[in-house]
C-alpha cells in the first residue's frame, strides 16, 4: 500500500512533466518569434516598421545594391513582379519602387505579401517606411495594380554588406481558410 | 502444505492467448515487446532491402520514386520507433526488476497498456502502405510544407506517432517510477547497475521530448486540416519552426536510442574481461552530462536553413562537446578490458564490436559538427553512412549482445556458440560491406533518399547492396538460434557466466515467474 502511494507520487511528477512539454512546444512558436524579432534573425522585419522614423537621417555617401525579387505562389491566377530588380543606394536616403500584381484570373483574390530579407543581419537595417506588405491587399478580377514600398537603409549598417535582397511572397488569404 | 498451495496459485496465469493479452508480468511484458521488436526489425530491414534492390544499379529498376521515397521513410519509423525503441523498453521490462531486487514494475497495469498500443499504432502505420496517395514519403523528419502533402495517410501517420508516443511515456514513467521506489533495501542509487542508470536517465529524456514531437505533428495536423498556420508561411507561420521543434526532440532521441546500449555494453565488458567496470561513477556523470548536452545541440541537424553565424558557431561547439562525455566512455570500456582475463563469447564480441564501430559512427559525427564542413555532407550519403554506423553496429548490435548475454537467463537453455559467433562475423562483415561505403559516395556528393544517381556512384552503391542483402539474410541465423535455444540446449547455471555480478544471476535460470517477493538482501 505504501508503495502504491510513492508511485502516484512519483507519477504525479512525471506526467506533470510532459503535459508541461506538450505545452512548452507550442510555447516555443512565440518563444522563436520572440527572439528573432528582438534579434532582427531570420530575416524578420515585421517589429520593425514601428520604428521606421528612428533611423539617422545622415546620408552616406556609400553605394549598396538592393535587388527585389517575387514569389509567386500560384502565376496563373497572379502576377506578381518588381518593376524594377535592382537600384544602386546610398544609406540613409528614403527611395521608392514599385511593384506590380496582375489578377490574371476571373475572381477576386484576396492576400497578403510577406517580407524576407537577405543577408539576415540587414534586417534590422532595412526601414521600410510604407510597404504594400503592411496590410491585406484586394485585386479584383483582370485588374493591374502598382504596389508602392518607400523604404531606407539606415547608414549604421555594417559596410560589409554590399548587397541587399528583399524579397515578397504573395500568399492568399481565402485559399488558406478553404484549404481543404 | 499450504504454503505448497499458495506458491502454485501465484505461478498461475490464463493459458493461451489471454494470458499474453492480460499479462501484468514483466517478464512477459519483456518478452513481448522483444517478439515485438523482432518482427518490426524484419519488416523495416524488407523496406531497406526495397531501397537497396533500387540502388544497386543506376537508373530506375524495380519501384517508382514515390514509393522509394515511402520506403526510406516507412523504414526509418519503423527501425526507430518499432524496433530499437520497444527493444530497449523490452530489456528494460525484463531486467530492471530482476536487476535492483524487485518483485515487479511499480505500475503493472500501465505496462501491459504501455505494449499493447503498439501493435495498434503500427497496424496503423503500416496501413498506409495501402492507402491513396501512397504511405507518408517526405522523409521521417515530416518536414512541411512536404509532409503536409501526403494524401489519406497523413492523419493516420499523425495518431500513429501519437499512439507510439503515448507507449514510450508510459513505459518511461513506469521505469522512472520503479526505479525511484521498487529498489531493495541497500540498493541505493549509485549501486545500481549501469543499464539501471542509462535506463533511468533514458527514461527522463522520453519524458521531456516525446510531448514535443507530439505537439509538433499536432500543429502539422491542424495545418493541413484546420486552417492554422503554425508552420505555413502565407499564414504568418515558419517552416523553419517545425525543423526547431523536431529535432528538440529528435537530438535528445537519437541518445534515447543509444544510452541504454551503453548500459548494456557496460554490463558485458566487466563480465568476459573478468574485472569491475572502470570508472563507474564516471560513467554516470558522463551519461547524465550527454543527455543535458543533448538538448542544447538540436540545431546542427539544420545548419543549411540559414542560421545567423552565432548559433552556428554554438551549435557547433556544444555538439563537439559532447566528445567528451562519450570519449570518457569508451576509455572507461577500454580500461575495463585492459589487461583483464578476457574470454570472447559472442556477447563479449558483440560489446567489442559495439565499441569499435559505434567510435567510428561517433567520429564521423565529429565530422558532421563542424558547421562549415557540414554544408557539404548535409542530406547526403555521408550523413547516412554517420547514423547507420551508430545505430546498426550501435544500438543493434547492443541489443543483439544483450539477448546472448541474458537469453540463458531467460530460457534457461544456452545458446549455440558456434553459430552466435558465425552470426556475429558475418553481421559484422556485412555491416561494414553495406555503410562503409557510403561514407565515400556521401562524400563525393550522392544525396540522400533519391531513388536514382550518377554513373560514378555505381560501384560503391553496389557494394552496400550485397551487404545490405548479406546482412538481412545473416540475421536469420539470429532468429533461427533464438528458436532453437527456447526449444532446447545444453541447461544454463544459474549465474550462466564465470565473471557475472548482479543480482539477475542470483536467481534460477530462467527465473521463477515472480522474483523478489522478498527483497534480496544487498551487500
Amino acid at each position: 500500500m505504501k508503495d502504491n502511494k510513492l508511485n502516484m507520487g512519483t507519477v504525479k511528477k512525471l506526467v506533470f512533466i510532459c503535459v508541461f512539454m506538450f505545452f512548452f512546444s507550442f510555447a516555443l512558436i512565440p518563444l522563436y518569434n520572440i527572439i528573432c524579432d528582438v534579434t532582427g534573425l531570420n530575416g524578420n522585419t515585421s517589429n520593425l516598421k514601428e520604428k521606421a522614423n528612428t533611423f539617422s537621417e545622415v546620408v552616406s555617401s556609400e553605394k549598396l545594391n538592393i535587388q527585389f525579387i517575387s514569389h509567386e505562389v500560384n502565376k496563373n491566377k497572379l502576377e506578381f513582379k518588381p518593376k524594377e530588380f535592382e537600384m544602386i543606394i546610398s544609406p540613409g536616403k528614403v527611395y521608392s519602387t514599385v511593384y506590380v500584381a496582375t489578377n490574371k484570373s476571373k475572381s477576386k483574390i484576396i492576400g497578403q505579401a510577406i517580407p524576407s530579407v537577405s543577408p539576415n543581419e540587414a534586417a534590422k537595417y532595412l526601414k521600410k517606411l510604407e510597404c504594400f506588405c503592411f496590410e491585406e491587399q484586394t485585386f479584383k478580377p483582370g485588374e493591374v495594380v502598382e504596389l508602392p514600398l518607400y523604404f531606407a537603409i539606415d547608414e549604421k549598417m555594417p559596410k560589409r554588406i554590399k548587397t541587399i535582397t528583399l524579397s515578397y511572397s504573395f500568399f492568399e488569404a481565402i485559399e488558406v481558410s478553404k484549404k481543404n | 502444505m499450504s504454503t505448497v498451495v499458495k506458491d502454485t496459485h501465484h505461478d498461475e496465469h490464463p493459458s493461451g492467448i489471454m494470458r499474453w493479452l492480460t499479462t501484468t508480468n514483466h517478464k512477459d511484458i519483456g518478452s513481448l515487446y522483444l517478439w515485438f521488436s523482432l518482427i518490426m526489425f524484419f519488416i523495416g530491414g524488407l523496406m531497406a532491402l526495397v531501397i537497396r534492390s533500387e540502388l544497386f544499379q543506376p537508373g530506375l529498376q524495380f519501384v517508382d520514386p514515390q514509393f522509394f521515397n515511402s520506403m526510406t521513410t516507412m523504414h526509418a519509423l519503423v527501425m526507430i520507433f518499432g524496433v530499437v525503441m520497444p527493444a530497449f523498453t523490452g530489456l528494460a521490462n525484463w531486467m530492471i526488476p530482476i536487476m535492483i531486487g524487485g518483485p515487479d514494475m511499480a505500475l503493472p497495469r500501465m505496462n501491459n497498456y504501455s505494449f499493447w498500443i503498439m501493435p495498434f499504432a503500427f497496424s496503423m502505420l503500416l496501413s498506409t502502405l495501402f492507402m491513396d496517395g501512397g504511405a507518408p514519403a517526405g522523409g521521417w523528419t515530416l518536414y512541411p510544407p512536404l509532409s503536409l502533402q501526403t494524401g489519406d495517410a497523413f492523419p493516420f501517420l499523425i495518431f500513429a506517432i501519437h499512439f507510439m508516443g503515448l507507449s514510450s511515456i508510459m513505459g518511461a514513467i513506469n521505469i522512472v517510477a520503479t526505479i525511484l521506489n521498487m529498489r531493495a533495501p541497500g540498493m541505493t542509487l549509485m549501486k545500481m547497475p549501469l543499464f539501471v542508470w542509462t535506463w533511468l536517465i533514458t527514461a527522463f529524456l522520453l519524458i521531456a521530448v516525446m510531448p514535443v514531437l507530439a505537439g509538433g505533428v499536432t500543429m502539422l495536423l491542424t495545418d493541413k486540416f484546420f486552417g492554422t498556420s503554425f508552420f505555413n508561411a502565407a499564414g504568418g507561420g515558419d517552416p523553419v519552426m517545425f525543423q526547431h521543434i523536431f529535432w528538440f526532440f529528435g537530438h535528445p532521441e537519437v541518445y534515447i536510442l543509444i544510452l541504454p546500449s551503453f548500459g548494456v555494453v557496460s554490463a558485458i565488458i566487466p563480465t568476459f574481461a573478468r574485472k569491475p567496470l572502470f570508472g563507474y561513477s564516471s560513467m554516470v556523470y558522463a551519461t547524465a552530462s550527454i543527455a543535458f548536452l543533448s538538448f542544447i545541440v538540436w540545431a546542427h541537424h539544420m545548419f543549411t536553413v540559414g542560421m545567423p553565424l552565432a548559433g552556428e558557431v554554438f551549435f557547433m561547439l556544444a555538439t563537439m562537446l559532447i566528445a567528451v562525455p562519450t570519449g570518457v566512455k569508451v576509455f572507461n570500456w577500454v580500461t575495463t578490458m585492459w589487461r583483464g582475463a578476457m574470454t570472447f563469447e559472442t556477447p563479449m564480441l558483440f560489446a567489442i564490436g559495439f565499441i569499435v564501430m559505434f567510435t567510428i559512427g561517433g567520429f564521423s559525427g565529429l565530422m558532421l559538427a563542424i558547421t562549415p564542413a557540414d554544408f557539404q555532407y548535409h542530406d547526403t550519403y555521408f550523413v547516412v553512412a554517420h547514423f547507420h554506423y551508430v545505430l546498426v553496429p550501435g544500438s543493434v548490435f547492443a541489443i543483439m549482445a544483450a539477448v546472448y548475454f541474458w537469453l540463458p537467463k531467460w530460457t534457461g537453455n544456452m545458446y549455440p556458440e558456434t553459430l552466435g559467433k558465425v552470426h556475429f562475423w558475418l553481421s559484422t562483415f556485412f555491416v561494414n560491406l553495406t555503410f562503409f561505403p557510403m561514407h565515400f559516395v556521401g562524400l563525393a556528393g550522392m544525396p540522400r533518399r533519391i531513388p536514382d544517381y550518377s554513373l560514378q556512384f555505381a560501384d560503391y552503391n553496389m557494394i552496400a547492396s550485397i551487404g545490405a542483402f548479406g546482412f538481412g539474410f545473416a540475421q536469420l541465423i539470429f532468429v533461427y538460434l533464438i528458436f532453437k535455444t527456447i526449444r532446447g540446449g545444453e541447461k544454463a547455471t544459474d549465474e550462466v557466466w564465470e565473471g557475472a555480478e548482479g543480482l539477475e544471476w542470483t536467481l534460477s535460470s530462467p527465473p521463477p515467474y515472480h522474483s523478489f517477493n522478498t527483497p534480496p538482501v544487498i551487500k
